[in-house]
């Protein structure tokens, strides 16, 4: 719930979800649908059902994540899979993700 | 009110016309997939697609991404594409020099033919599956440029007449066969314009 500032938290959501997804390919392949209820159901921000297509084309575009296809009972899934650059980003990111939480959580002290 | 997934993608296939086919065809794919495996957990089609992100919602952001993309580029986005094109409908006016000339010169002819064959296989076999609503915009005007271009022919056949006050052999045949190659591809533009806007 958010009472105070829905552009914070949209910002917020935003630049967490590529840091999201990449934590969540880091477990294993997966597709967009996939992808999207693994986020509804351990994220803690709502994601709208569809929105992770520009997000993932997007990282795609930037090389951080790589796509292959493979069928699945007669249709074809597109699998998303993280590439080295999307492990550096990724790391980059957690780094700098925990950095500022911890300047955070020594403010709130 | 969207009622089915059908609905769904086609207002989407409409809304995506700026995207380069083939992606356009690979998200609407994409798409459809997540569409019909929510249908396969047991919610109702028209719930499924109504709780999915709005088409106009989803055009916007997967449209926002292109254009970012392709602000990032060095040359513009249709750069190549209408390198292609002008690469297809130029050498129809070098390729006219022959009947003023009355002669077949194959070394300068050769590079004009290079560069048309350059530019077939780029334009009918490279972009034709990356049509997007500007390229399309594109080919159009260039088709209707290769009609003018015919007077370059025909005059400079009218102009050998003249000058020579004799109906030269050569000239006549160059100019059937130039006509001949001139309707194939015409007709080729023509085909690759309708299908796009099929």
């Amino acid at each position: 719930m958010n009472t105070f500032n829905d552009k914070w938290n949209t910002q917020l959501r935003k630049g967490t979800f590529e840091l999201a997804i990449l934590l969540l390919l880091k477990r294993k392949p997966m597709y967009g649908y996939e992808i999207t209820k693994h986020l509804q159901e351990e994220s803690t921000f709502p994601i709208a059902d569809g929105s992770i297509y520009p997000i993932l084309k997007r990282m795609s575009t930037n090389q951080w994540v790589y796509s292959y296809k493979e069928e699945h009972e007669g249709r074809s899934r597109k699998y998303y899979d993280v590439t080295d650059l999307g492990g550096k980003v990724l790391e980059a990111r957690w780094e700098e993700f925990t950095n500022v939480y911890a300047f955070l959580d020594q403010l709130k002290k | 009110m969207l009622q089915s997934i059908e609905q769904y993608i086609n207002e989407l296939d409409l809304k995506l016309k700026g995207l380069p086919k083939d992606e356009r065809e690979h998200h609407l794919a994409e798409i459809r997939d997540h569409l019909l495996e929510r249908m396969e957990e047991g919610d109702p089609e028209a719930r499924v697609v109504q709780s999915f992100m709005a088409p106009d919602k989803m055009s916007e952001e997967i449209l926002q991404e292109y254009r970012q993309r392709n602000a990032q580029t060095f040359e513009h986005p249709n750069y190549w594409f209408v390198l292609a094109a002008i690469s297809v409908i130029a050498p129809f006016g070098a390729l006219a020099l022959p009947i003023i000339q009355e002669n077949y010169y194959a070394g300068p002819q050769f590079a004009v033919l290079l560069q048309l064959l350059i530019g077939s296989v780029a334009l009918f076999g490279y972009f034709r599956k990356k049509l997007n609503e500007e390229r399309v915009a594109i080919l159009k005007k260039m088709g209707r440029l290769m009609i003018p271009i015919l007077a370059l022919p025909f005059g400079f056949f009218s102009f050998s007449i003249i000058r020579t006050e004799e109906w030269s052999s050569f000239n006549f045949i160059y100019l059937l066969l130039y006509l001949l190659v001139w309707l194939i591809y015409y007709i080729s533009l023509r085909k690759v314009y309708q299908s796009s806007i099929a």
